[in-house]
């Protein structure tokens, strides 16, 4: 992305100055490696900082600042990327000129005593809050349960193991050990030992983010993303039922590419033509030939080096579901494609990287993605066009299966 | 008719097409991407309308004829607009179908190809029985899914006579019976430009673009507007049932409470949903003091979300939890709102705040803009009069739409929870 300036301080900034949005967006990041020792405590920490601050010591007292400053959001969550978990601090506020006031700095400034000055008390967060918010993660961690598709999906990369099987919340067993003091013994760890970033995107120039974001440069610690180390295993298939109307048939495949290259992007062409798309070879033949699903399609997941499928159908089906789509593979390792599919996944991969500027937070995701990609923008749009019918052969002969799961409906 | 909103910081072109289409162009500076979309006010209320005579047609088939409009004689219509790097969708409400792509190049096409597989139905025998198993399974996945499940409960129990609360894509028996006729009749009596709205945002040049769509259009015949009365619809305000109780095998109870209002037309129905959704920010944001006490009793948190629907024909509120105590949420919920509303000025003024800060905001997406300009634009009203809107409320109003919302007859409460 052109305009996008990088600067190092301290921490590291990713700066894109436009007019073009009503918003500036700021998202402060904080990585570590993923462990199952934290995972719990870091994942609950965003939940309980984003509510109130010791300036602010309720959540009445600190959203009604954020309501004043035109609704300015201020979002904070834990995410799983690759080997490490992140946690995110997100700024929504509107441009000061639509409303004729200093909006930006005071968000930002609120921003600050999240980050810096949190509602605790003798070296814990407050006990009543952390209670509350405890009884709420342990709610969000079962209700994984009530979305069939998630749940069918945590289940198959538990059986993959590795980074992939732990959940970014945690266990329920894991969440039964925070406490106060842990939660406060994890922020001490966030501050000072993460790896920083900065990211802004909006009516901003170099200078100002610089200065805004100054209280925070004596924190954590400069250090190289950590990336997941190849894994394959052994072939395994579980089958498990529950009273639902709709199967959830989810496959697994190992591939071994890395993510830092030019292969990894041409596996997004692979990926196109087996499942990324409504033109794709399991949707046409899944969906539309055969009327098995609704929805069929794959994702290639660079960083774990895996490509997923998934399709929801009748269990009586699933045999036959198995077996197309199995058939699909095997005709993209043989070449059965057209010039012209594979023409329009590249079109289609081209129109995503080109749209990306007009969404604040899709920018922020491709900021953020940088230390992963070695590639520019353009240098990446150049990879797809530049993609053969030879590359996409030979990328799909990579694709094996690892593991199969079955979340089966109707009688068992 | 050029239209400047300085307030919003954009610019409207809005014309009226010779036959009857709506048409709106909005350039977006510095976007990359343009996105269109082709809204017909048709959706899934609309089962019982008269052409020569009153037809009542299969529940689902709005959503059934848009999933076939795709399909074409020579092919589906997603791998056109995928050869010209476009990313195509469509969806049916109960009150409208919209078709829609995003695009970064080929954008004059793209333009071409919607209007013209919009308006060139094309349904076989075989292919109307295919999509009976595809939209069967697209049923079944909803039936799974506890939060569908309980807001279709919820309007189901709310309302007496209303087709609102059918399910949008009908019932795998309904949609059994539908055929391609049916398609046809439905497409011919809806699908007429003077019912629909077409809405291009982005990286456009508005003179060009009119032109384009103009002479498409001026290159087709169509005949007057067959459709002449929809059904007119005689619905309490009182509910049909007060509780409902749905069985299923869920982690954590959820429950909907739900409040039917009077629905209003035009720009009188834009005016009461702002009022109603400032009303409901300031009685249930984090910020209010019914939050703050349930929330130190552990009976309100994170999971609790509120909206406003309101169409020409239905409105109503919903208030969404998530929680093991159901019966204490519920009893100290509506308990509070049936004491008098105590609102002062300072609150009403933070909160039209954020509200216009939650416009603006929405303004950087186009999508928002083109799916929410069309539904404001289908039903009179101009979305981008928000901000005035807003900014005229006052606290009598929203004392009067308190008082006559939030009423025990007009209140339905929904759970969905385990046998």
């Amino acid at each position: 992305m052109k305009g996008i300036e990088q600067f190092q301080h301290q921490l590291h900034y990713s700066v894109y100055p436009t007019k073009k949005f009503k918003t500036t967006t700021c998202l402060v990041s904080f990585a570590a490696p993923l462990s199952e020792d934290t995972v719990a405590d870091r994942a609950l920490l965003p939940f309980i900082m984003e509510k109130s601050t010791e300036a602010y010591p309720s959540i009445e007292l600190f959203h009604t600042p954020l309501e004043d400053l035109y609704d300015t959001n201020l979002y904070a969550g834990a995410s799983k990327i690759g080997k490490e978990h992140v946690i995110q601090f997100q700024l929504e506020v509107v441009n000061d000129h639509l409303v004729g006031e200093d909006v930006l700095s005071q968000a930002i400034q609120l921003l600050e005593e999240v980050l810096l000055r949190p509602n605790v008390y003798d070296g814990a967060f407050q006990p009543l809050i952390v209670e509350q918010e405890r009884r709420l993660q342990r709610q969000r961690i079962e209700s994984v349960y009530d979305d069939k598709m998630r749940f069918a999906q945590q289940r198959l990369q538990e059986m993959l193991g590795g980074e992939l099987a732990i959940p970014s919340l945690g266990t329920l067993e894991q969440l039964d050990h925070v406490t106060p003091k842990s939660l406060f013994d994890a922020y001490q760890s966030m501050i000072q030992n993460d790896r920083v970033d900065i990211y802004v995107v909006g009516d901003v120039d170099r200078a100002q983010v610089e200065q805004a974001f100054n209280p925070l440069e004596s924190l954590g610690t400069r250090q190289p993303r950590r990336l997941p180390e190849p894994s394959r295993g052994e072939f395994k298939r579980l089958e498990e039922h529950q009273n639902i109307k709709q199967s959830k048939l989810h496959l697994a495949y190992a591939l071994d590419v890395g993510p830092r290259t030019e292969d990894a992007i041409r596996m997004q062409v692979v990926n196109g033509l087996f499942g990324g798309f409504p033109h794709s070879k399991l949707f046409m033949n899944v969906r539309e030939k055969e009327s098995l699903a609704y929805y069929a399609a794959s994702q290639y997941s660079s960083l774990s080096r895996k490509l997923f499928v998934y399709a929801g159908i009748d269990a009586s089906n699933q045999q036959k579901t198995e077996q197309i789509i199995e058939e699909q593979l095997k005709a993209l390792q043989a070449g059965e494609f057209e010039d012209e599919t594979l023409q329009q996944t590249k079109e289609l991969l081209f129109h995503q990287r080109r749209q990306l500027g007009d969404s604040p937070r899709q920018l922020i995701g491709w900021m953020s993605g940088a230390d992963i990609r070695p590639f520019s923008l353009d240098e990446e749009v150049a990879i797809i066009e530049n993609t053969t019918r030879d590359h996409v052969i030979a990328l799909a002969n990579e694709i094996t299966l690892e593991a199969v799961y079955c979340l089966k409906g109707g009688e068992a | 008719m050029k239209l400047d909103f300085p307030n919003v910081g954009e610019t409207l072109h809005h014309y009226v097409l010779d036959n009857g289409l709506s048409v709106y162009l909005l350039k977006k500076t510095g976007y990359e991407k343009t996105f269109a979309t082709f809204t017909t006010k048709y959706g899934s209320i609309d089962r019982r309308f008269k052409l020569e005579d009153w037809i009542e047609v299969p529940d689902g088939i709005a959503h059934f004829l848009e999933h076939k409009m795709f399909e074409k004689e020579d092919g589906d219509v997603f791998q056109q607009f995928g050869r010209q790097g476009a990313s195509a969708n469509a969806f049916t409400s109960f009150t409208r179908t919209a078709y829609l792509f995003g695009a970064t190049s080929n954008v004059p096409e793209n333009v071409q190809t919607l209007l013209n597989f919009v308006q060139e139905p094309y349904f076989t025998k075989e292919s109307v029985e295919k999509e009976k198993g595809i939209i069967g399974q697209e049923i079944q996945m909803y039936q799974d899914n506890p939060g569908w499940r309980l807001y279709f409960g919820l309007i189901e129990a709310m309302y007496v006579t209303h087709p609102v609360k059918i399910d949008i894509a009908g019932t795998i028996e309904s949609i059994s019976k539908i055929t391609a006729e049916d398609l046809y009749t439905c497409h011919r009596a809806f699908y007429h430009p003077s019912n629909m709205a077409l809405f291009v945002v982005g990286n456009i040049e508005p003179d060009e673009m009119l032109e384009l769509i103009q002479s498409n259009q001026a290159a087709k015949s169509f005949d007057a507007p067959p459709l002449s009365a929809r059904e007119t619809i005689d619905e309490p305000v009182t509910v049909r049932l007060s509780e409902r109780v749905i069985e299923m095998d869920v982690s954590v109870p959820k429950v909907m409470i739900g409040y039917k209002d009077v629905p209003q037309a035009g720009e009188a129905g834009l005016k009461q949903e702002l009022t109603v959704e400032l009303l409901m920010h300031a009685l249930f944001d984090t910020t209010a003091p019914l939050y703050t006490e349930l929330y130190a009793e552990g009976l309100i948190d994170d999971a609790f979300s509120f909206d406003y629907t309101s169409e020409e024909s239905f409105a109503f509120a919903a208030l969404s939890m998530e929680t093991s105590q159901v019966d204490a949420f519920v009893e100290r919920v509506t308990s509070a709102l049936e004491r008098p509303l105590e609102l002062n000025q300072e609150t009403l003024d933070r909160k039209k705040r954020m509200m216009q800060g939650q416009f603006l905001k929405a303004l950087n997406s186009p999508e928002f803009i083109a799916n929410q300009f069309s539904r404001y634009a289908l039903n009179d009203g101009n979305l981008f009069d928000i901000p005035n809107l807003i900014d005229a409320i006052t606290l009598d109003e929203l004392y009067e739409s308190y008082e006559s919302l939030f009423r025990r007859e007009q209140r339905t409460v929904c759970v969905v929870k385990k046998p």
